[in-house]
Order: structure tokens, then sequence, then C-alpha cells
């Protein structure tokens, strides 16, 4: 029998980018307010950032894959039938450990995708409704960039300028000019001056620097511990292993288990989901009852499915230059080309792409193969040469492609895998679609056309990044009709009331950009909501 | 983690065939120990099977098992064992070759050598400001996202 404990207001489950925000803005409210995350407080003086042996970490305990770094929090995805594997960190903070921080916004556009395209749903709330909370999130994460985008809505001041662009960005820049493309310098959540407590790093070293990873905003620092300052309490090392409802249906609260094997009860006024697109799907497949056998909040059968990713094509230039050094700076946070974002109808495929630079890899990633798509360099008498060729002398373009929702592509659990916590293990199936397919091979050739005219003599592609699943969508809905989404627009779920989910599971569509301001908005949104505000 | 010294002394044995020694590059003796294999194979655990693998393929072959064993194969035996193995066995090689090349360009004589310089202060890692004149172009195009 779990222990009982002490009744809360407000309960939420993971501490990551939309459970940090929630929490923040909850905190304020006078509510009292708890977080249970499954992983530890991380201290940011531990990345091996600095450390020689930093590629090492980098393929092992550092792997931004689960599965390869299988560390004490880190529950095993059952990946093989997907085409992409799901990245993700466990620890107060979450992702933002791991993320890069490259932070466009959604158009508003991506917000009427049937209405404009036909295609998958509107969702029932547009970028206006959100604009308040892109800006109140750009504050508290601290945002480095520069005003005045064509390609998107006027915003508010940056908080901090751009990152530099480097060499290899102006490169791109021109090019892109030439062509008489698009392209801006990216909004990013890495600060490139100090910016409330957390180290500016204006690219001063190469992208492993420990201190490009301190100037991340991670949300233990930006919203968590100002949020503990109000009253927020955080279990680290708890994790939740079902939502418990009374037998009329009725929220209750949450069991968990810590890490000594402890069981409790929580009960909760309300409880929130903030575990990401897999970890949110899995705990309420995982939360059978009698009134809700398929699954808590699943009466339309939505639960898991419509899982988006965001497929990612790798297109490499490389490049002669003898004095180029293409690795300084941050990996990927540098120039957005959003010149085929929208749908065109002469193209053989709907919605669209954006383009995001990346720079060159350390020496060890260089001889695995990383910018030349995927090719290792040789080994034997060739090495050494064939390593000169490519070592800090490519950059390259990610195509992000706008993935639409498809009810094959999903979330399930495995009744018969569970963890150490006893959670069903979840289980994924993904298969790229063939509008994303024709999406993708347009955006390689778009890249190759702009590397060319950037003065590379070879690309490398890799046409679909199976390592790329770092955005995790769509499986639980928005949407006005119960009977065909899991949340309203409000961020509650249609069948129990007083339940939440405010991560990107409940994305009606997924854009062509990295979600998180927008994962982080709604989540602002959803807290001013609970709070009637 | 059952591997044991032996072993150690079979797989390091193959290190130099897979980077030699060529100009001013050193080859993978010469800057990484039995020690390191050891505390690579320590820590991360995902390596232990493949390598397990990697050495009794290497066992197997004919040629190992002539006198002196894998220690004293000569460089074209080795050339042509691991050519095998990459053919027959792609993922554990693979994982093989990770983990010399990522022990290789661990190693700070090696970034010397190759221009690798992590050192936030140096001048040479020093990035000139974000300068706004760059934008000129691309600032002066109409706004183009679509209203709805
Ligand atoms: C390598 C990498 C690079 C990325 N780069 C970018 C980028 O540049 N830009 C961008 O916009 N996005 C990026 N992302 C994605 C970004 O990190 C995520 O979109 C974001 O963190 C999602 O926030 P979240 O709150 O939904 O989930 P997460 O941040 O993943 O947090 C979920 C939390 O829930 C906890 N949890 C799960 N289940 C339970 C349970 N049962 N009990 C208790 N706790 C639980 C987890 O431990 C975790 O801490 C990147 C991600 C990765 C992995």
């Amino acid at each position: 029998m779990p222990k009982n404990l002490p009744y809360k207001d407000i309960v939420i489950v993971g501490s990551g980018a939309s459970g940090g925000a929630c929490a923040w803005r909850l905190s304020t409210s006078g509510a009292s307010v708890v977080i249970i995350e499954q992983g530890p407080w991380f201290d940011k003086n531990n990345y091996p950032g600095d450390s020689n042996s930093w590629e090492i970490h980098s393929k092992n305990s550092f792997d931004f894959n689960p599965n390869v770094r299988k560390l004490e929090a880190d529950y095993e995805i059952l990946d093989k039938e997907s085409d992409i594997h799901p990245l993700m960190y466990s620890a107060v903070g979450g992702s933002t450990h791991h993320w890069t921080a490259h932070t466009p916004r959604f158009h508003p556009s991506d917000f009427r995708v049937k209405t404009l395209d036909g295609v998958a749903d509107d969702w029932p709330i547009s970028y206006w409704d959100l604009e308040k909370y892109y800006d109140i999130n750009d504050e508290m994460m601290g945002c480095s960039g520069i005003n005045g985008d064509p390609a998107n809505p006027p915003r508010s001041p940056r908080q901090m300028p751009p990152l530099p662009l480097g060499p290899d960005g102006e490169r791109i820049a021109k090019a892109a000019d030439k062509l008489g493309w698009h392209w801006w310098p990216s909004d990013s959540y890495q600060a490139s001056e100090d910016y409330k407590g957390r180290v500016g790093w204006n690219n001063h070293g190469t992208f492993a620097s420990k201190k490009k990873w301190q100037s991340i905003a991670s949300t233990d620092h930006t919203y968590i511990k100002p949020a503990m300052k109000n009253g927020l309490e955080v279990r680290e090392n708890c994790a939740v292993q079902e939502i418990t409802v009374d037998n009329s249906g009725k929220l209750r609260g949450v069991v968990y288990v810590d890490n000594k094997g402890v069981q409790y009860f929580q009960e909760a006024g309300k409880v929130i989901l903030a575990c990401n697109g897999i970890g949110t799907p899995r705990l309420l497949l995982s939360s059978k009852s009698k009134a809700f056998p398929q699954g808590l909040a699943n009466s339309s059968g939505l639960v898991g499915k419509n899982l988006m990713y965001h497929p990612y094509a790798s297109v490499s230039g490389i490049f002669a230059d003898k004095d180029i050094n293409y690795s300084l700076g941050p990996l990927a946070n540098i120039i957005i080309v959003q010149e085929f974002y929208e749908t065109d109808v002469s193209r053989d495929f709907v919605r669209g792409y954006s383009f995001q630079m990346n720079r060159s890899h350390g020496p060890g990633h260089t001889s695995l193969g990383v910018g030349a798509g995927g090719k290792i360099v040789p080994w034997g008498k060739e090495h050494h040469n064939e390593f000169k060729r490519r070592f800090k002398k490519f950059l390259g373009l990610a195509v992000i492609s706008e993935d639409l929702p498809e009810l094959h592509n999903r979330v399930e659990i495995d009744e018969n895998l569970k963890d150490k916590n006893g959670i069903p293990l979840p289980r994924i199936f993904y298969k790229t679609s063939k509008n994303t397919r024709n999406l993708l091979d347009h955006g390689i050739r778009s890249a190759e056309k702009l590397l060319k005219e950037a003065g590379c003599y070879e690309t490398h592609v890799i046409p679909t990044l199976e390592s790329a699943g770092w955005h995790l969508m769509g499986t639980a809905k928005m949407g006005e009709d119960p009977k065909n989404s899991v949340v309203n627009k409000n961020c509650e779920t249609h069948d129990v009331e007083n339940l939440y989910v405010i991560d990107g599971s409940v994305f009606t569509t997924s854009a062509a950009v990295n979600p998180t301001p927008t994962i982080q908005a709604v989540a602002l949104m959803a807290a001013d909501k609970i709070l009637g505000v | 983690m059952d591997i044991n010294n032996n072993d150690i002394s079979n797989l390091f044995s193959f290190v130099d065939t897979v980077i030699p020694s060529i100009d001013e590059m050193p080859s993978a003796s010469e800057v990484i120990s039995k020690e390191d294999l050891v505390w690579i194979l320590e820590n991360n655990i995902k390596y232990i099977d493949p390598i397990k693998d990697f050495l009794s393929f290497v066992k197997k072959e004919p040629a190992s098992r002539v006198v002196g064993g894998i220690q004293e194969l000569n460089d074209d035996h080795r050339i042509e064992i691991l050519n095998l193995m990459e053919s027959v066995m792609p993922v554990q090689f693979n994982l093989f070759i990770e983990v010399i090349y990522l022990l290789y360009y661990s190693k700070e004589n090696v970034h010397e050598i190759i221009g690798w310089n992590s050192d936030e202060l140096s001048d040479e890692n020093k990035m000139k400001p974000f300068d706004k004149t760059i934008l000129e172009k691309v600032s002066k195009r109409e706004p183009f996202w679509k209203q709805v």
C-alpha cells in the first residue's frame, strides 16, 4: 500500500521545458504546487565539455539517446519499429539539459493548416493567443537574437544581441543573399551576454565548450529555482507510476515511487502532465481503471496516436579554404532559412520546411563520419589524409520538415516489459510519409544549391537523420471535439476534469521549426487558464 | 568486465593497423595505451559485447592460430582480418573502430598536431561579435509571412 501524503492543490509530473514554465507561473498564485520528477538535480559543472574525453562521454553517458546512455533515471524506449530514434533527458530541467536551444517561433499559418491546405486540423488557438506567452517565455529563458525578420511577424525586442555568425555563418548568409533567399540570425536561448545569473558565451571556443553548455537556458535555473522561492516543492528521483481516479472517474491524484522503492499516494486537486510526447501518453495509457479501461483520457482512442517528430535531412558541404575553423561556436544556433516554409501548389508536397545551419564537429565525431553523411573516415593508410580533408572544413544545413499527424505513427505501451519502477515501456511505431519524403527531397536539393553557392566542392547527404528524434509531439492532441482530440484549448483533458497535459503531446500539428518556445508558451497559457486569468 | 589482460593485448595489437603513423601523425599505439582501452571498456558498457565479438572473430581466423598467436600476426594478416570483419560484422566492427578513434582523438598531443584547441581564452578561438551590416539585403525584403 502506498503511503498517503497530505493534499496538494496541484501536482505537476515532469520538470522539463513545459513543467518548469507552468510551475513558475502557478507558483505565483499561492496554491500549493509540487513537481514530481523521475530524474535528479543536474549540476551544470558536470558537463564534460572541457575535458579531452568530451567526445567519449558524448557517445556514452552524455549520449542524447537514453537507450545508449542508460542512466539511472532513463527508461528504455522500444524504437525498432520507428524510422527515427526518440531522444530525451530525465532530470530536473528535463531535456533542456541536452538541447541546442535554437528557438524559432511557429508562424501564424502553422495553426491553420486545415483552412489553408486542407490537411490535418486547425489548432483551437492561434498564434495571437500565444504571442504574449512567447514574450514572457523569451524574457524568462533569455533570448539572443535580433528583430526585423521578414519571414515572421514582428516581435518584442530580444533580450540579448544575436550570437556571432562566424565565418561559416557569414558565408551561408552571403550565399543566401546571392540566391535572393531568406535567411536570418537564429533566435536562441543561449545567452550571448551574462543574463539573470547565467553565464554569457559569445562563442569563444569550440561548440563543446563547457561554458557554451552553461550559457544555454535550462528550466531548472530559469523557472524552477525562481518558483521555489515562491514555495514550489520539487521531489526529485520520484517516478509517477499511475494517475488515479475514483470509480466515478473523478481525479484523485498520483501514485509514485522514490529511488529507494518507497511508494506514495499524493492526493491532488489538479494533475498536470509534462512528461513529453512519449512520457505523457505512456503514463496515460498505463493508468487504466474501471472507469477508463483503455487508459486515462482516451475515449477518443487518440492517446499515443499522431506522433510527430520533424524528420530531418542533413546536407553538408566540404570547403577547400585553408584558414577556416568551422568548429567555433554552437553547433546549430546560427542561421535559419525560411524561403520554403509555406505550401506552394506547384510542388509535390504540402506545407514546407526550414533550414537550420550546422557547423563542424570535434575530431572524434569528424573521424566517425559526422558531416560526411555518416561515412566513417577510413581506417588504415588513408586515414590521416581523409581526416585532414574533412576536419573543421565542413558546414551543413539541416532540413526540418513539417511532419503531418498520421494515426499509424504512434506510442503504445508494452504491458509485458516494464522499467525498474514497474511502468510499462513505450513502444514506438513511426514511418516517414510520402509527403514528408517529397518535402525532404526538395529540401535536400535546395540545401545543395545553397552550399554550392557558398563555395563547397563536395556535398554529403543523409536523407533521413535516424538520430533526430528530439521533437516529440502530437500524442495527446488539442482540439474542440472530444471525439477527435484528447485535450481542449485550455489543455484540460476532455474526459477527466482537472487533468491537464501541457507538453508537446498537445500539438495539433508540428510546424517546421523547433518546438520548444511553443511548448513553453502553451504551458504558460495553460497555467493562466488554470488560475482563471 | 569479462575481458582479461590477454584479450586487451590482442585488441591492442590491432590499433596501429587501424591508425598507422604517417608523416607528422603518430600511430594509435604511440598515443593510446592498454590502460586507456581498459578504461573506456570499463566505463562504457555498450562496447563490451561488440569487443568480445571482435576478439572471438579474430581468434577463429586461421592466421591467428599459427605460432605466436594473434599478437604475432603480420600487418597483411591484420588488414585481411579487419577487412573480413568489416564486411561480415559491420555493427561490431564500427564500434571497435569507434573505441580506437575516440581514444586517439581525445589525446592532447593529437589535438596539438591537428589544431584542435578548446581553450576559450586563446586568440584563435575568439569570434567577431555579430555585425548587423550583414543584414543589409535581407532586412530590406518586404515581410512575407502568411497573414491568417
Ligand atoms: C539533443 C536535443 C536537442 C534539442 N534541441 C532543441 C532545440 O534546439 N530547440 C528546440 O526547440 N527544442 C530542442 N530539443 C527539444 C526540447 O528539448 C524539447 O522539446 C523539450 O525539452 C520538451 O519539453 P517537455 O517539457 O515536453 O519534456 P522534457 O523536457 O523531456 O521533460 C520531461 C520530464 O518529465 C520527466 N518524466 C517523464 N516521465 C515521468 C514520470 N513517469 N514520473 C516523473 N517524471 C517523469 C522526465 O524525467 C523529464 O525530466 C532538443 C532535444 C534534444 C534531446
